[in-house]
């Protein structure tokens, strides 16, 4: 029996070879596209998973209060992991800095570029799980001045050479000798590093006493714990105010700790709004709505399968018919027709599969992913692959099965009843929900886009094009204004200033005080250290007041430049605040002698943040060189700037940034999930429209005689075209209506997340909907035009 | 009205051009009635097709209304069959998924007749064929000779100034058939040009000429 059903399950589908090519290969495009977006998802799940431990690890998260406007900081001060260690018996700490910046290394007298070093406690090894290739985990991290570096690095370095035990110099001032070479960081790490120096290095790189390792007054490092076996974080949990409180004598006072949290490792990947956190970020109402699109893209290629099946019980209803006379009951036919589309649907998986291997680079470069289809490494992606093929067969069979087989068998025989194409109300839905499907997803794209360019396009406040800035050089920072003067003798080289950052990098925040100030302690603000030409590199304008002067000795330590934003949030228009005098927490006071109109500092999902600049009077800052060029011959312009680079500091490589690019990449994952929409609507629409082809293919043959009377009748060919496309057409339109609305809040709900957006404007609707309309009119048409041009005597003649 | 000159169809394979008409020269004047007649497969059913504009000729000249149908584009051939000329088939050719009164409708729809005048004129035709009752009905639900004469009906219906019908009672019983024949006689009287194709001698006779296809050629 069963060759018997495999013969007519194969003959079936080589006699229809047009309904079973699209029925597989848009069933193979679907779960090449359902598996692809697992993929991601599972990836962006799994962050951090790969610690062994990591259901017992936690960062410590600190929050301030600051007149009642809340602070969230994922970095703590040093004291906390020794409270911690104390406090709770058996529970492990690690410390870790965040990158700052990239750090130049020293080898012989080779340099090399480093993206960071981060400073880790001893107990990094103990608590996450990054192999070591060489050298002893529990005390590679131990000694001053001890430094492990990843695989790829040490390689990088050192080559063929053995590295542990030699020494390599960082910032050309620190001899660090290297006790480790660890396994590069997976991709789904949140911690990424090249170079691991020993925590107990620090008082050594600041010059500073001990205590640096054990105090409250600064939030500069993650601290990670690591609970024992068994142990219920609730308890510690609950002990956390009290540990708040037995510590807080030694804070310095000008926030209040309001609270700590224990946050999952699992979660550090998805939080959000926590300053100074790890980036690459994933977000977990994405991937629950990516795994939404992809479910609906293997229903869409699903509806097509029961379409275009049960469009042609007609011809099958023969066949079953006669089995039915000879004795067949409803079960076997029923196991007869499953069989038949779990063959189909194994052909689309094998086609799928070829699907993933073609497509994943360029899904990795759209996705800025890193996702491998190495699938028998991955025993829960060939889990969920067969889980989705079952549920192919299951949703695409069922209702065919159960509709063909429920044929009267002489009804059958004498010849089909009922008219296959698109009239039945059950199929006519299916086709609706495809398209309201596609042209959500066609409007969502195209809202996305358009924010994303709202984003880039929209004033920033500061001019950000032509601007270029070099990374931080001692050797640089030293010779500063013979640096600069050798700069500004190029014409094409417009404005030179040095700063402690700059928008859309790394920040400053510290506390201020003013006379009147309500409450007493100080508020946040983000803090700048510049130089009186910043502005012009930056082109910022004046509201109030005026800029800083080299020629106004009180300028260099006792004044202060601040935005619109942070006069307001001191209470003042901007020519109310010239003249008020500020107090910063580290003892800093000056008045304030101007006020610049807003410019945002970090992306526009922000809003402007407040901003205090003030002169670097030390010169001991950190500081980046930045300046603004001619547009024009950039070329010889960068080339000018690099031989003066290398006259002034020979021993950092030259690197630069344009500011407006470096601004750019803050939108990074707006453009990944545009990317991904793109994706995601372009595979639905293609998938819709071949099963609409292949039913517009259907109905044309249905209705081919008709067609043509029609036109014996007098039917322009429009008119007959008409007859097969309009009935589609209108359930696309049908389609788009449910699809607006719902595209319209789920959009309003998304542009939450920015502070600056678009108005979803009537046109994404027109257009989105158009694009619907056009391409399934376009696949409809091409069959009808066919069929409603041809000479009518052809498809009478015989009848 | 009607004029072919050395109007020939053929079919061609690869191998060899089959000729289905020869030569055919025709003139029919306005308000005649002409009968074809001729044994199966002479081509009358392909010559009924050419003078209806459904299928062209391979060679030859055909003019209607002293217009060249040979030159014609697409759209003012669609034009002229739609306003003049009805189609009788030898199969009834209703559609399908349509009710007779749907069917009779039709026409008229491609006529863009308006809404009230088309009621008027539907419902005048169901009662002079009879088919009142039966309005509502498929045609899969009526006899053969009922679903013919819903075809009649909606050939009259447009009012055409020439009627083609390609043995029209065929399929009828001989009560029903004469008539039909009564009723093509009439509309004829009152100024319709008709041509039928038929095997009976009876219905011919009511034409006032007779022409004879045998393989292809016209009996002189
Ligand atoms: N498309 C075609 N290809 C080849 N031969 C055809 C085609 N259509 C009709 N014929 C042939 O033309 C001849 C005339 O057909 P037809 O006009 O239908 O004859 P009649 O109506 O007199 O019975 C027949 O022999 C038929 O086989
Ligand atoms: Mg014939």
């Amino acid at each position: 029996m069963i060759r018997n059903y495999l013969k007519t399950a194969l003959r079936n589908l080589l006699r229809f070879k047009i309904y079973s090519g699209i029925n597989i290969i848009g069933l193979a495009v679907g779960m090449a596209a359902c598996m692809l977006i697992f993929l991601y998802v599972q990836n962006d799940m799994s962050f951090d998973k790969f610690n062994k431990n990591y259901n017992r690890i936690y960062r410590v998260v600190d929050i301030w209060t600051q007149n009642g406007s809340v602070a969230r900081w994922s970095l703590t001060p040093t004291g906390y992991a020794n409270a911690f260690t104390n406090d709770f018996p058996g529970v492990k700490a690690v410390r870790l800095s965040h990158g700052n910046g990239p750090v130049v290394i020293k080898y012989g007298d080779k340099l090399f570029k480093t993206d960071g070093v981060i400073l880790a406690d001893s107990t990094f090894f103990n608590v996450f799980t990054f192999p070591l290739i060489e050298g002893n985990p529990n005390e590679a991290l131990a000694a001053p001045f001890s430094i492990v570096l990843s695989e790829s690095e040490a390689h990088k370095i050192f080559g063929t050479i053995d590295p542990l035990g030699k020494t390599i110099r960082l910032l050309n001032q620190f001899d660090f000798t290297v006790t480790g070479v660890a396994k590069d960081p997976p991709r789904n790490s949140s911690i990424q590093f090249s170079f691991l120096a020993s925590f107990t290095s620090l008082p050594g790189i600041y010059h500073a006493p001990a205590s640096i390792l054990n105090n409250f007054n600064s939030n500069d490092y993650y601290t990670f714990l690591l609970l024992p076996k068994g142990y219920q974080v609730e308890s510690i949990r609950n002990s956390l105010p009290s540990l708040l409180t037995k510590y807080k004598e030694s804070d310095i006072g000008f926030y209040e700790r309001e609270k700590l949290l224990l946050q999952p490792l699992s979660d550090v990947h998805f939080s959000t709004n926590l300053l100074f956190d790890f980036p690459n970020k994933g977000d977990k109402q994405y991937d629950y709505i990516l795994s939404g699109i992809a479910l609906f893209i293997l229903l869409i290629a699903c509806v097509n399968f029961i379409n275009l099946s049960t469009a042609r019980s007609a011809t099958r209803a023969k066949e079953i018919g006669i089995r039915k006379v000879l004795g067949s009951n409803r079960s076997r036919l029923v196991r007869q027709l499953m069989m038949e589309f779990a063959i189909l649907t194994l052909l689309s998986a094998a086609i799928g599969f070829v699907l993933i291997e073609l497509f994943l680079p360029a899904f990795n470069s759209a996705t800025q992913a890193h996702l491998s289809t190495n699938f028998f490494d991955n025993p829960l992606m060939i889990l969920s692959f067969v889980a989705i093929w079952i549920l192919v067969v299951v949703i695409a069979s069922s209702y065919p099965s159960f509709y063909l087989s429920s044929f009267q068998p002489v009804a059958t025989i004498k010849g089909p009843s009922g008219s296959g194409s698109g009239r039945s109300v059950f199929r006519k839905s299916l086709i609706v929900f495809q398209f309201a499907i596609s042209t959500f997803l066609i409007t969502v794209t195209i809202v996305m886009w358009s924010q994303y360019n709202f984003l880039k396009s929209h004033k920033l406040g500061f001019d950000g094009r032509q601007v270029i800035y070099l990374p931080w050089s001692t050797e640089i920072v030293k010779n500063y204004d013979a640096f600069k003067q050798q700069l500004l003798q190029r014409p094409r080289i417009e404005s030179v200033a040095r700063t402690g950052w700059l928008p859309g990098n790394p920040y400053d925040i510290e506390g201020y005080t003013w006379a009147g100030k309500s409450g007493g302690r100080s508020d946040s603000y983000y803090t700048m250290m510049v130089d009186p030409d910043l502005a012009s590199v930056l082109r910022l304008k004046f509201e109030a007041g005026r800029d800083f002067s080299r020629n106004m000795p009180t300028d260099w330590s006792q004044s202060f430049v601040i935005n619109e934003a942070a006069a307001k949030r001191m209470g003042w228009t901007a020519p109310e605040a010239i003249g008020h005098t500020l107090n910063s927490s580290y003892g800093e006071k000056g008045k304030i002698i101007g006020v610049v109109e807003n410019f945002n500092i970090k992306s526009l999902k922000h809003e402007v943040e407040p901003v205090v600049m003030s002169m670097d009077s030390t010169h001991s800052q950190r500081s980046i060189v930045a300046m603004r060029i001619s547009g024009k011959d950039i070329p010889a312009t960068m080339t000018y700037i690099k031989s003066q680079w290398e006259r002034f500091s020979p021993d950092f490589p030259f690197d630069f940034n344009f500011l407006d690019e470096s601004f750019g990449r803050l939108y990074n994952s707006e453009q990944r999930l545009s990317g991904l929409f793109t994706t995601a609507s372009l595979l639905s629409i293609v998938i819709a429209c071949l099963g609409l082809f292949g039913l517009a293919a259907y109905a044309t043959q249905e209705r081919t005689k008709e067609m043509g009377i029609r036109k014996v009748l007098g039917a322009t060919i429009p008119q007959v075209i008409n007859l097969i496309a309009g009935d589609f057409l209108k359930l696309v339109a049908v389609a788009a209506l449910i699809a607006w609305p719902l595209a319209y809040f789920a959009m309003q709900k998304w542009l939450q997340n920015f502070a600056y957006r678009l108005d979803i404007g009537l046109w994404i609707f027109i257009v989105s909907g158009a694009i619907a309309l056009a391409i399934a009119m376009l696949t409809v048409s091409s069959q009808a035009i066919r069929a409603a041009t041809a000479n009518p005597i052809e498809s009478l003649r015989y009848e | 009205m009607i004029k072919l000159t050395a109007i020939e169809k053929y079919y061609e394979n690869r191998v060899i051009k089959t000729f289905v008409l020869r030569n055919i020269n025709l003139e029919v004047k306005e308000g005649e009635f002409v009968s074809v007649m001729g044994p199966s497969g002479s081509g009358k059913t392909t010559l009924l097709n050419i003078i209806g504009m459904l299928d062209a000729p391979s060679n030859g000249e055909y003019y209607f209304l002293d217009e060249p149908v040979h030159k014609m584009s697409e759209k003012r051939l669609t034009e002229l069959h739609k306003t003049y000329i009805g189609f009788v088939f030898q199969s009834y050719h209703l559609i399908d998924e349509l009710t007779v009164y749907e069917n009779l409708e039709t026409p008229l729809l491609y006529q863009r007749v308006n809404s009230n005048n088309r009621k008027g004129r539907v419902a005048e035709t169901l009662d002079r064929f009879g088919m009142v009752a039966k309005k509502d009905l498929f045609p899969n639900q009526l006899s053969g000779g009922q679903q013919q004469l819903v075809a009649i009906a909606r050939a009259v219906i447009a009012e055409p100034k020439l009627i083609l019908a390609d043995e029209p009672t065929g399929n009828l019983h001989s009560e029903q058939g004469k008539e039909i024949m009564d009723l093509l006689k009439k509309l004829n009287e009152q100024g319709t040009t008709i041509i039928q194709v038929t095997h009976s001698e009876t219905n011919a006779a009511y034409g006032n000429r007779i022409i004879r296809l045998k393989d292809g050629w016209i009996e002189k």
